[in-house]
């Protein structure tokens, strides 16, 4: 008996002493997962970075607010008087004190910075775990990471920062944890923003999609154009160096897509738009999506905001209002633009004089190819910022990148070549406008050229004084600014 | 045992009366088989010990007892050990037994000290009896298998015995340590009343945490710990605990006396052992209440129709300008009228309310031999709130065994408890407080009318909340919990043992809430919502616990020296998953059954739940050293883990230490006769707070749900972890001094210090970090304060049982914030933002301040001339403009003092007590004087002082401002705050033993005892406020029956 006691005390004590314990300690919950426990193996790596597709996805994010909702409103490229969310936005243009307005921006902000803590916690293991990863997909998922990182601090630079890069914008947060990362300067954020870039596209030269592949039989790496993949890192490379003012290098970016663009990425058929069944068109010109998201409710969202909504959330504007801030003026209808498929085909007229945007339009069985898509990353872009790089340097050269988005749109009046510098900018402004409608591109766009008025709106703008920068850097939470650094 | 068998299930022919006899028949039949199994074999084995001693000589001994002042003591227990043979003592103190020549005999008396006679060939004695002097030889119930003595125990606690408890109450435990324990401050819930399915909060000198604002908790955050036999055991399942059931209560209030528990016990702890059963004859004892709840309406203050109405048409409620509109009014005013001058007059109080019946019996069977002992224990609890339909019924059975033989000692318990509660078909109590008394309940062939009338103000149509108890609604929770605990001893040497336990439960819950579609609730549902008329919410939930633990035991004596030395480790896990979900659209109301419903209900499309896992790993060492009995030194180490904390601060480490100086017992006293005990005492240490959420320290991924990326499925993280969080501090420091004067006066005196450290909270982060909170250890609290009690007996005469004994306790606690994080901090900022549309002043966390603290603007009262209030800017300038900004500190909450004063009287077979409660100090916010005058609507009915008391025209000097016909919002207002002091006859009992009475044995019991108890007797208090809104106070009367047969 004695020695029975004293062994099973033994027992007790050597539990309690070894190692064993700890992990008896470690409970596991049942509805959640632990991160140690999914992040074990590569499969868990691919969760979580599908998740981060998925939180980007979300409405506050890009599936509405930073694309057709918000981004849009905010640059008042809607008439906005009887929608009740953004209204505030048409009432005092480029200002964000209504409770309403400040909510979205206040929420934009969470929840790219939550996107960055799930990616930044991959980040934080994947090397670590190396070993667990079976063909290139330690560097595929590192690399999306990376570009995902990357991607959403150069959004949040775009809305919330200067262009003046030497101005404090905002943090740069590389790890999860509970230390704050302080807010740097533009030029620091950029060069963080472009070091993840440079490490994205390393990691991402296995990237099947080099090879032309987007299609995969794998369904982790099936539909590459919807994942942040090799192009499209050079895409926002090209994009973020535009931003930093570093012609040089956007230009090189913006080429390396150009010149494999027609390949991998080429233009839209124009019988794939003009088909004469709904369902057969591809309102968002897929072939050319260096990257869109996956948005499997677009037709809820679209239907919601667009397509079937009430008068109070339809986010329209009046084809042919007084002065130049109608639909068709937009379109140059009355000279070039008659028959541009953007107008035709990406742009619906519901009522007598009124459009909405047709891109996010999804009729009943239309073909899974073109559906639930969200474009955040073109071709044309490419072509935009070509152009734009080229202004002072090639003319003719800038002029040509412009027409060969034009004639694939169905403009065939090509652009004068004698265009001076000011004009060929009047013209890329012209193609942001029709190219990215419900993209949400434009109110960056304009920040970045110091536009003065509001484009679409009467000579003046709605605002009476012309627009200065201050007003489209948008407000921080309070929460970050009282607690941040 | 028949008779009351019958009792409970002729109670009522109901569903629930018919389980109620099923499960007790089981319970009765598996009781006695056991029983006849545990006795059967005792039986066998004394037959062979008869048969090896019969060889024996049997002799007659006989004596007589009296106590120390030779005075005869009458039925003392004279009893053969290790036999069924006894005897009790003639009313002159003598006694006769035949017993073998060998036989040890033991002599038992209540209060004096037991004796052990041996033959050795005597057959004479004269014994005389020593008071046992309780506050000397009491051991100190900790919990542990190892009791310690009450004179080397450095600790802070109060021992409550099953005879205090039982007559200070037979509710429950809780009411009766409410008028027994000053320190156990009861926090008063003016909602809840006295439903009966409703959990008290409690708290122990003062709370040790921030008020749970973004629900943190898994349970209350200043809920002590509640361990029973040795295990933790849940709130509720306490509460439902029978009394005759509890054998002692010890609360452990300081370091020393709590740090056994350490990582569990910051909020004190709450010790109670049940009783254990007993060897020796087979013996059944019965305990029966019968009581009453019967509503209290005292503090109401309710208008009566005709000054209701009159209020109305002097405030303008029928004042209408436009002409049609008028006449409505003016019509609807002369039909009011009518019904007051045809004497309407509603007392709509007492409309839901009843006076409830309770019934309670306990029954206990024991017996055993020298090795085995055998209890079994059924109990049944039947209460009846004072609303109409309340109820809570438990059911429930304790096997226990116990073996012993020289070294080993087993004990095994086995419990089954089942408790059904309903809630009230009739609703919130404040509906009908708020009804007009010119209004009729029922119709003239006296059925509910489901309409009352119009509504003063609009002309609005009022329905009948009673309406709803006709339907087939339900709202009921039920619970069975199945508890086992083991114990198995064993002795190695005299002065070394070793324990270990196992404990095992499990509980299964769930709730049923069903309001059918014609419920008034849904009387706005029409068209297509029409087919969502009715609601269905189901609960179901499981929890269980494992717990084990094994201690040693060392202690030994060198010449002056005593050492007791203490080794324990343990091991526990805790599982608990819960299960909701919401259905409407019950379009009859007879299909009362959740698969009949429509849909889901759109507040909750898929059901939710929740889950929690934790475990603990501890280990303890404590050692205590007496010198000579005069110094005496306590020390201990307790190191824990938690799967609830961080991995890099898992392991919690505490402490106390403790030191004591028996006075009395130093020469330089010498032979004093006055004083029996002077002991002087001090600890201080640390111990940690545990209830928190389970998975709080983890960084979690979930998965989406409703969410997918390409047909894949992704996971995204739930929370920001914080893996540096440690436990949760309480660090006690305590100065106590015991006296007790010539046997006769006893004082109890205890200063203490208790700082919360590290104290667990949310921070806000900046959104950057990806997450708004993070959980961090920011933020301390202070508690101070002082208790004691005094206890004078009178006088004692055992011979004919008089005693005569006072008490007066009391308690003081005051709380300070030291440091709160920034949390609390935004936190505070949003009170400020709320309060300006709340008419209610909303708690503010501010360094310095107490947590208990009343903010309000100063007010200086109407102004005469405008009716308007004046307030008190912060710079002291005057302004009619209420600012949150110029909110101060007006009142707090806390009582400066608080406690209990009560009388016992015993003489022979009669006992009275009488306990009082009273707090002094402190201010309340007088809600009442908000709700019901200032800010009562007109449509309702209001306290008569808004018919006295309120502004109606310039020149009124006044307490309060016009309360118009439209409904104003009183903004926290220092106005409103006053001086709180109440006292309350909280519990009288009287005692009758039939111990004298020689028809007692005729009936072969060996005791008979009846007691008559009320609760809450009187309540005088300084404030008039309306107690018990959303359910009355009700007053319990109760008659309790005891035989031992």
């Amino acid at each position: 008996m004695r020695n029975k006691i004293l062994a099973s005390l033994l027992t007790l004590i050597t539990l309690i002493s070894t190692t064993s314990c700890e992990k008896w300690m470690d409970v596991a919950p049942a509805t959640k997962i632990k991160s140690e426990v999914l992040l074990q193996n590569e499969q868990g790596y691919k969760d979580a970075l599908i998740g981060c597709y998925t939180l980007m996805k979300g409405q506050s994010m890009y599936g509405r607010e930073l694309t057709f909702g918000f981004m849009d409103a905010a640059i008042l490229q809607y008439d906005l008087g009887n929608v009740t969310s953004y209204k505030d936005l048409s009432l005092k243009p480029l200002t964000y004190t209504s409770t309403g307005i400040r909510t979205i921006v206040d929420n934009a902000w969470k929840n790219m910075y939550n996107v960055i803590a799930n990616v930044n916690n991959i980040l934080d293991h994947i090397d670590a775990d190396k070993a667990k990863f079976t063909g290139d997909n330690y560097q595929i998922i590192k690399g999306e990471a990376l570009a995902i990182r990357a991607f959403i601090h150069l959004d949040l630079l775009r809305l919330f920062g200067s262009t003046d890069l030497t101005q404090t914008a905002i943090p740069y947060v590389t790890t999860l944890g509970t230390n704050v990362t302080p807010r740097s300067k533009g030029e620091q954020v950029m060069e963080l923003i472009l070091k993840d870039l440079n490490d994205a596209a390393d990691n991402l030269k296995v990237d099947p999609i080099k090879i032309g592949l987007k299609r995969n039989s794998d369904i982790f790496l099936d539909n590459r154009h919807q994942h942040l993949n090799y192009y499209a890192v050079k895409a926002i490379m090209a994009r973020a160096y535009l931003w930093k003012n570093d012609k040089e290098n956007a230009l090189i970016n913006a080429k390396e897509v150009i010149d494999i663009a027609n390949k991998t990425f080429p233009w839209i058929l124009p019988a794939n738009i003009t088909a004469s069944l709904e369902r057969d068109r591809d309102y968002t010109f897929s072939t050319e999506n260096l990257f869109a998201l996956n948005v499997f409710d677009l037709k809820t969202i679209g239907n919601t905001w667009l397509y079937t909504a009430t008068t109070t959330s339809q986010l329209q504007k009046s084809g042919a209002a007084a002065g130049t801030s109608g639909y068709t003026q937009m379109f140059e209808t009355a000279s070039i633009g008659a028959n541009d498929l953007r107008l035709l085909y990406v742009t619906k007229k519901v009522g007598t004089s009124t459009y909405i945007v047709n891109k996010f339009y999804q009729p009943d069985n239309l073909r899974p190819d073109y559906a639930a898509m969200m474009p955040l990353l073109r071709r044309s872009e490419m072509n935009y910022i070509a152009a734009e790089c080229n202004i002072g340097i090639d003319n003719q050269a800038a002029i040509n990148y412009l027409n060969e988005v034009r004639g694939n749109r169905g403009i065939v009046v090509p652009l004068s070549s004698s265009l001076t510098d000011d004009q060929i900018r009047t013209e890329i402004l012209k193609e942001y406008r029709k190219e990215f409608q419900g993209e949400g591109q434009l109110f960056a766009y304009c920040k970045r050229t110091k536009q003065t008025i509001i484009p679409g709106t009467p000579s003046g703008g709605y605002i009476g004084t012309p627009i200065t920068e201050v007003q489209m850097i948008l407000p921080l939470p309070d929460s970050e600014v009282e607690f941040g650094r | 045992m028949k008779n009351c068998y019958e009792k409970v299930i002729t109670k009522k022919y109901n569903p629930k009366a018919c389980f109620r006899k099923k499960s007790f028949l089981a319970l009765l039949l598996m009781a006695s088989s056991i029983n006849l199994m545990a006795q059967s074999e005792p039986q066998q084995a004394k037959e062979e010990k008869t048969a090896a001693t019969a060889t024996r000589k049997k002799i007659q001994i006989n004596g007589t007892i009296t106590d120390e002042n030779n005075n005869p003591l009458i039925r003392v227990t004279v009893g053969e050990l290790g036999t069924k043979n006894g005897t009790v003592t003639n009313e002159k103190g003598h006694f006769h037994l035949i017993v073998q020549d060998n036989a040890v005999v033991l002599i038992t008396y209540l209060g004096m000290e037991s004796q052990k006679l041996r033959m050795d060939g005597k057959t004479t004695f004269n014994i005389v009896m020593k008071e046992s002097s309780t506050s000397i030889k009491e051991v100190v119930v900790t919990g542990i298998p190892f009791n310690r003595k009450a004179e080397s125990f450095t600790g802070s606690y109060t021992k409550i015995t099953a005879q205090e408890l039982q007559s200070a109450g037979t509710q429950n435990i809780f009411q009766s340590l409410k008028n027994l324990e000053p320190s156990l401050n009861f926090i008063d819930n003016n909602a809840t009343g006295s439903d009966p399915n409703k959990m008290p909060e409690l708290q122990i000198r003062g709370a040790s945490s921030f008020p749970d604002v973004n629900n943190e908790y898994a349970t209350k955050p200043n809920q002590p710990l509640f361990i029973v036999d040795g295990f933790e055991m849940a709130i509720e399942k306490v509460a439902d605990l029978p009394l005759p059931r509890i054998e002692s209560v010890t609360i452990l209030k300081d370091a020393s006396a709590k740090a056994l528990y350490g990582a569990r016990a910051a909020n004190g702890v709450i010790v109670i052992e049940t009783v254990k059963p007993k060897g020796g004859a087979l013996r059944i004892s019965y305990n029966g209440t019968l009581g009453i709840e019967a509503p209290d309406f005292s503090s109401y203050n309710l208008t009566n129709s005709s000054e209701k109405l009159a209020l109305e048409r002097q405030l303008g409620a029928y004042n209408q300008k436009q002409p049609i509109e008028g006449l409505r009014f003016d019509s609807l005013y002369y039909a009011n009228l009518k019904a007051v001058q045809n004497g309407v007059n509603t007392d709509w109080l007492a409309q839901p309310t009843q006076t409830g019946i309770t019934n309670r019996h306990t029954i206990n069977i024991e017996g055993g031999d020298e090795h085995w002992t055998t209890g079994f224990s059924l109990f049944s609890n039947g209460t009846q709130g004072a609303m109409k339909g309340s109820e809570r019924n438990n059911l429930g059975g304790t096997l226990s065994i116990g073996y012993r033989q020289s070294k080993i000692l087993f004990r095994n318990q086995l419990s089954l408890t089942k408790s059904n509660s309903t809630n009230s078909p009739y609703g919130d109590f404040s509906f009908y407080a708020q009804l007009n008394p010119y209004w009729r309940p029922y119709n003239d062939d006296g059925s509910v009318r489901k309409v009352l009338g119009l509504s003063p103000l609009y002309g609005q149509t009022v329905y009948n909340p009673m309406f709803n108890a006709t339907l087939n609604g339900r709202s009921t929770s039920a619970y069975t919990d199945l508890t086992n605990n083991t114990q198995l001893e064993y002795a190695f040497t005299d002065h070394f043992k070793v324990v270990g336990r196992v404990g095992f439960t499990n509980t299964v819950n769930g709730s049923d809430e069903f309001i059918p579609g014609s419920n008034l609730k849904f009387i706005a549902f029409v068209g297509d919502n029409l087919y969502n008329r009715g609601s269905y919410d189901k609960t179901n939930g499981k929890s269980s616990s494992v717990n084990g633990d094994l201690n040693a035991n060392y202690s030994n004596r060198w010449g002056r020296h005593l050492i007791f030395v203490n080794a324990a480790a343990n091991i526990r896990e805790d599982n608990s998953e819960s299960y909701s979900y919401s259905a409407t659209g019950f379009p009859n109301d007879k299909m009362d059954n959740i698969i009949f419903a429509k849909q889901y209900a759109s507040s909750a499309l898929k059901p939710t739940g929740s889950e929690a896992t934790t475990r603990e790993l501890g280990a303890l060492g404590m050692i205590n050293y007496s010198f000579d009995e005069r110094y005496v030194a306590d020390f201990s180490l307790r190191t824990s883990t938690s799967s609830q904390y961080g991995a890099d601060n898992r392991w919690g480490m505490f402490w106390s230490a403790g030191a004591g100086w028996n006075v009395h017992k130093e020469k330089f006293f010498g032979d004093n006769q006055y004083i029996n005990l002077l002991k002087l005492r001090g600890s201080m240490g640390n111990t940690g707070s545990q209830n928190f959420n389970a998975y709080q320290a983890m960084l979690l991924y979930n998965y989406f749900v409703d969410q997918s990326y390409q047909g894949m499925v992704g996971t995204y993280l739930n929370n920001l972890n914080n893996p540096g969080l440690k436990w949760q501090q309480r660090m006690d420091y305590n100065v106590g001094l015991d006296v007790d004067f010539m046997k006769r006066l006893s004082l109890r005196l205890d200063v203490y210090k208790g700082v919360t450290n590290n104290l667990l909270t949310d921070i806000t982060t900046p959104p950057s970090l990806g997450f708004a909170t993070y959980k961090a250890n920011l933020g301390q609290l202070v508690n101070n304060g002082f208790e004691f009690r005094v206890n004078y007996k009178m006088f004692v005469n055992t011979a004919n049982r008089q005693v005569l004994n006072v008490f007066v306790s009391g308690a003081s606690n005051n709380n300070k914030i030291t440091k709160i994080s920034n949390s609390l901090q935004s936190l505070t900022n949003l009170q400020d933002t709320k309060s300006r549309t709340s008419n209610k002043p909303l708690v503010r966390f501010q360094e310095g301040q107490s947590l208990n603290s009343i903010w309000a603007v100063r007010s200086n009262g109407i102004d005469p001339a405008t009716g308007k209030e004046i307030y008190v800017k912060l710079d002291g300038t005057l302004t009619d403009v209420w600012d949150p900004a110029d909110k101060v500190v007006v009142g707090d909450n806390l009582p400066k003092m608080m406690g209990t004063a009560g009388a016992n009287f015993a003489y022979k077979g009669l006992t009275i007590g009488v306990i009082g409660r009273y707090r002094v100090g402190g201010q309340t916010y007088n809600q009442t004087l908000v709700d019901k005058v200032e800010n009562a609507s007109l449509n309702n009915n209001v306290d008569a002082r808004a018919y006295y008391d309120s502004w109606k025209q310039a020149g009124d000097n006044v307490l309060f401002r016009s309360i118009g016909t439209t409904q104003t919002t009183t903004l926290a207002s220092s106005r409103f705050v006053q001086d709180l002091s109440e006292l309350s006859i909280s519990s009288v009992n009287l005692g009758y033993d039939f111990y004298s009475y020689s028809f007692v044995k005729k009936l072969k019991l060996s005791a008979l005892r009846m007691g008559l108890n009320l609760n809450d007797v009187y309540q005088i208090s300084t404030v008039k406020v309306e107690r018990g809104t959303s359910y009355p106070f009700a007053r319990n009367c109760s008659l309790t029956l005891n035989a031992s047969f």
